[in-house]
């Protein structure tokens, strides 16, 4: 399994844990009353488990998984692999901090974080299938 | 892999695109107040990437990986889950413009093209499944 999957499939399981943790938090009335944080944080608790969870998961799994791309490098370049994690889970945690931040503060610093976790998380998405697609191929 | 995945595997890849552009400009939006994101824009996001990118990906990667119907080594079902790939995209198609419209009958044409989709999808690899356990 290339290294970058195997990261992939580690932050994969700890965002699942994360996200099914928060999820019991915003259940519990009691705890969303005392931390106004957590009711805030509804709509990226549910991207930990679609984006951290699901999506990191599959590219985890298709970089290591899908057809070679060449024989010198089968899984393709090493580089934008590591792009792509980083991006993704440097958006996705940016978010997770600056979502429920910008709606209880309104700060501008939240402001502008938020702009680069959109930015981040679109990029590991349009970097992905860059580096995907001449993998899906016939065999 | 066979050139059915190659089809699946590839929309949903398109569809995955599509969906975190739409995800990146709501949240540009929300900051920016460049436009109130409306229910009709979460729910084409919900849509493209719940049904075009994770459903569709894991039927064409389902198809290509499973093991094989019988000992010649065929998939089976090829013309059977070429129309689960044309129904699920039509149904994911009129579902996005049903969203964007607020159109309610043709959501639910949308949605039951999805789910007949999905039938046919299945009904073509339980036989698949069927010899796996018979194998053991």
């Amino acid at each position: 399994m290339p290294r970058w999957s195997r990261w992939m499939v580690r932050c994969a399981l700890l965002y699942l844990l994360l996200g099914l943790g928060l999820s019991v938090a915003t259940s519990v009335p009691s705890w969303v009353r005392a931390f106004a944080w957590l009711a805030a944080a509804t709509p990226a608790l549910f991207h930990l488990l679609v984006v951290g969870w699901a999506t990191q998961l599959i590219f985890g799994v298709a970089y290591w998984l899908f057809p070679r791309a060449s024989r010198p490098m089968p899984s393709g370049s090493e580089r934008w692999a590591g792009v792509v994690f980083v991006s993704l889970n440097l958006g996705l945690s940016v978010r997770l901090l600056a979502e429920p931040m910008q709606a209880l503060s309104a700060g501008a610093v939240w402001s502008w974080a938020l702009l680069l976790s959109a930015l981040l998380q679109w990029l590991s998405g349009v970097i992905f299938v860059a580096t995907i697609w001449r993998r899906v191929k016939e065999k | 892999m066979p050139r059915l995945s190659c089809w699946l595997v590839r929309c949903a890849l398109l569809y995955l695109v599509a969906g975190f552009s739409l995800g990146a400009w709501m949240l540009m939006a929300k900051v920016l107040s460049l436009a109130a994101v409306a229910g009709a824009w979460r729910a084409l996001h919900a849509e493209v990437l719940m049904v075009g990118w994770l459903i569709q990906l894991a039927m064409g990667v389902s198809y290509w990986i499973l093991p094989r119907l019988n000992e010649q080594n065929q998939r089976g079902y090829e013309s059977r889950v070429w129309a689960a790939f044309g129904t699920l995209n039509t149904g994911i198609g009129l579902s996005c413009v049903a969203l964007w419209t607020d159109w309610g009958a043709l959501l639910l044409t949308g949605r039951v093209l999805e789910a007949s989709s999905v039938l046919l999808y299945a009904s073509a690899m339980l036989p698949r499944l069927r010899r796996l356990s018979r194998l053991g």
